[in-house]
């Protein structure tokens, strides 16, 4: 009988040539009209990128980005955006490219166990309905994450390496490549009176770290503690509280963060004029003493100056929104009670769900409570909480919400636009909102980093938590 | 003797845990119950310490659904479509990706799927300041740009979580629809949408929830006060240091809050363990 000549799999070069040129080894398996589908789609493809790449690439690549600025030149940032999709464009051409190069196989192999048979247009459609399913229903979810994370999260990255900002906006003017100019600003040197990049960043960066760690931290222990408090099965009334508890994450914060911003206030708010003079008569000793200690360690404040005095009203007043230290104080108080509900519950669920079984084998063999707690709850209780970190730790290191709310990342201003409580994420938002001059290169460099510092967290978490998961309980 | 000390033990430790559910009940509905005191509040009360129940209104109320001083039904009808155009969008791909990674063995699924997991760690405000200057520069400051943002954000992580439960599902069902001559889309259609809907449902509220809460997405990309959110529209009526209406805020604030917390509280069991199933998994 005589062979027929499918593209034989076997044989390197007509691999190569079968992944090199698209639409060959379909001809090859005399699927014409297969050959002319993918052949059309791949070169019309790619003869239309390269044709973009010609009139776009120079422009991109020029020291500034475009050739000749204003309205009717180019604009830096849609030859940013042509960049980033011609090279999408270009991952899409090699993805058909290896697609019709697994189909022509895929085809050769068929054609090879059917003895020579070329399976019929027909077929192939039947077999593509079976097979090319769950690529098809694929598609709007690439698309979307394309256009909607991956485009942004690029030309991010795109503008973090330009000067793009004030005095360099398109349409009027092109953008210029700076290079790695705007990540050295933050570790530059500091000139003397002059602020630099990297003075403020370094500020702004360790309150932002030292914000997510005890903000983190006690949001979990809070949460930890409200868990046991309703796990105790004796506890009548636990089950009619506990829904009660839910409340600070079925509110939306920002109505939580006003109120408690007003609450706040200097002269005439609630905390001032009702809670502190109350705790003051319950607690013995002077309870202003720590706030005024915690008011001076910024020091900022000059030796002997008091900053907790009677107003006229005769209010002790606290200047929880004058004075840097107390509202990073009033804030780190806040999170916990804004965020614990979520840790509550998981870990409160994670209780419920540890076996009472576990407990009993471990009283047979004579365990007392502590033993207990620490061998069979910590262990499962760290498992819990592990994942609840990851989400706790990115959502407060990027919790613009009640750094904005609560004081606008003031009091005053440390510089270069920045706030004394100012995290990263309400910098950048300062740097580019509503600003006469926005400074996008710097803020995109900043939220770069900001990413680095998230994702590798996470990670981090993550793999200990899978390594955790592997070790100890399987 | 060991008696005693059991019970004296339990009164004890019951005491401590009144004394410390009660303090938290205090700090927690202290804000709620504030902001309900304001909205009734005649004028423009600006301290806690000026409430007075003496003669309470409901003229915030009536100045926001009905004067048209604010864009207060502006801004709740941008949030309802969003929030709208977010369940549909997000529901549906979601739904498609998660029956595909579910079910189906495809050239890079592997790649994909780690692919996702890492996407989804990157924090999406990271790409706010491009946001904005891609609305700005494309014209597109609108709320279908903004339903967009929200879907393509949520995609990863939902599907990642959708088809965890997906995998949860007897792969038999799908085998023996198949022999009797089903398709792939019957099969999700009659079979794995009807039986994730515990999981679909608390996708869609929390896809629902997610722009009455988010306050920071709409402020990045819009200009205009009438096209803000909820969220970030009523921030407006307290930014301004003059005319700042703390009575006119929590009125728009409390409407806003009870549809959610009715929705929270409705759904929450299903929250829970959904959140609880997600965790374990990673």
């Amino acid at each position: 009988m005589k062979k027929n000549k499918a593209i034989n799999p076997n044989e390197g070069s007509q691999r190569k040539l079968a992944s090199l040129i698209p639409g060959y080894a379909q001809l090859k398996n005399q699927q014409t009209t297969k050959a002319l589908l993918f052949g059309s789609v791949f070169y019309g493809l790619l003869i239309l990128l390269i044709v973009c790449s010609v009139f776009v690439l120079p422009k991109f690549f020029n020291s500034s980005i475009g050739f000749k600025p204003g309205l009717i030149g180019d604009n830096s940032f849609y030859i940013m955006v042509q960049a980033v999709l011609i090279f999408i464009g270009y991952v899409i051409v090699i993805i058909i490219g290896i697609a019709s190069k697994n189909e022509a196989l895929a085809t050769a192999k068929y054609i090879e166990e059917n003895n020579g048979k070329v399976p019929t247009m027909k077929e192939s459609l039947k077999n593509f309905k079976e097979n090319g399913f769950a690529t098809m229903i694929l598609i709007p979810a690439y698309l979307l994450v394309t256009l909607f994370v991956l485009l942004p999260v690029t030309i991010t990255i795109i503008i973090s390496f330009t000067n793009y900002g004030f005095g360099k906006q398109p349409p009027n003017m092109l953008v210029d490549w700076v290079g790695l100019k705007n990540y050295f600003s933050f570790f530059g040197s500091t000139q003397a009176g002059v602020t630099s990049y990297g003075e403020i960043f370094g500020k702004v960066l360790i309150w932002t770290v030292i914000w997510t760690l005890i903000a983190t931290t006690l949001t979990i222990i809070l949460g930890t503690i409200v868990a046991f408090v309703f796990n105790q099965e004796d506890l009548k009334l636990g089950k009619f509280f506990s829904p009660l508890f839910l409340l600070p994450w079925a509110i939306p914060a920002f109505i939580t963060i006003v109120m408690f911003s007003q609450m706040f206030a200097d002269s005439r708010g609630f905390i001032n004029v009702s809670v502190l003079p109350f705790l003051d008569q319950i607690i013995p000793g002077n309870i202003y003493a720590p706030l005024e200690w915690i008011a001076h360690l910024g020091g900022n404040i000059e030796q002997g100056t008091t900053i907790v005095k009677m107003n006229s009203d005769g209010v002790m007043e606290v200047p929880w929104k004058t004075n840097a230290m107390l509202t990073k104080t009033a804030l780190l108080m806040m999170q916990p009670l804004l965020g614990f509900s979520y840790v509550f519950t998981v870990v409160l669920g994670s209780l419920k769900a540890i076996p009472s079984s576990l407990y009993q084998a471990a009283e047979i063999d004579g365990a007392n409570k502590w033993q207990k707690f620490r061998r069979i709850t910590l262990p499962l209780l760290i498992l819990a909480i592990l994942p609840v970190l990851i989400t706790q730790f990115t959502f407060n290191f990027n919790n613009f919400g009640i750094i904005y709310l609560f004081n606008e990342g003031g009091p005053g201003t440390i510089g270069l636009g920045a706030g004394s409580s100012d995290i990263l994420i309400s910098w950048v938002y300062k740097m580019i909102g509503k600003t006469s001059s926005p400074q996008y290169g710097i803020s995109a460099a900043v939220s770069i980093l900001m990413s680095f510092i998230t994702v590798g967290v996470s990670m981090f978490i993550y793999l200990r938590s899978n390594s955790f998961k592997k070790d100890d309980l399987v | 003797m060991k008696l005693m000390t059991k019970r004296s033990e339990k009164i004890i430790r019951h005491t401590i845990s009144y004394i410390f559910i009660f303090i938290m009940l205090a700090i927690i509905l202290m804000p709620v119950i504030f902001t309900i005191a304001f909205s009734l509040q005649k004028g423009n009360t600006t301290f806690i310490s000026e409430i007075s129940f003496k003669d309470i209104t409901f003229e915030h109320y009536a100045s926001l659904l009905f004067s048209g001083e604010t864009a207060y039904i502006r801004w709740y009808g941008n949030t309802l479509v969003v929030a709208l155009l977010t369940i549909v969008m997000q529901v549906g791909i979601v739904i498609l990706t998660s029956f595909a990674f579910s079910r189906f063995k495809f050239w890079g699924k592997k790649q994909t799927l780690s692919g996702l997991l890492f996407i989804q760690m990157i924090p999406n405000i990271i790409a706010l300041p491009t946001f904005y200057i891609l609305a700005v520069t494309l014209n597109m400051q609108n709320v279908l740009f903004l339903a967009l943002i929200y879907t393509g954000g949520a995609i990863p992580m939902n599907t990642l979580l959708l088809k965890g439960y997906m995998d949860s599902i007897p792969k038999e069902l799908d085998r023996c629809a198949k022999i009797d001559g089903a398709s792939d889309w019957f099969v999700l259609r009659k079979i794995i949408v009807p039986l994730s809907k515990p999981m679909l449902v608390i996708m869609s509220l929390w896809a629902f929830m997610g722009p009455f809460t988010d306050f920071m997405t709409p402020k990045f990309i819009f200009t205009l006060v009438p096209d803000y959110t909820i969220a970030t529209g009523l921030q407006t009526l307290i930014a301004d240091p003059k005319g700042a209406s703390y009575t006119m805020y929590a009125a728009g604030a409390l409407m806003t809050a009870i549809p959610v917390v009715v929705l929270f509280y409705y759904v929450q069991k299903d929250l829970v363990s959904g959140i609880l199933k997600g965790s374990v998994k990673g």
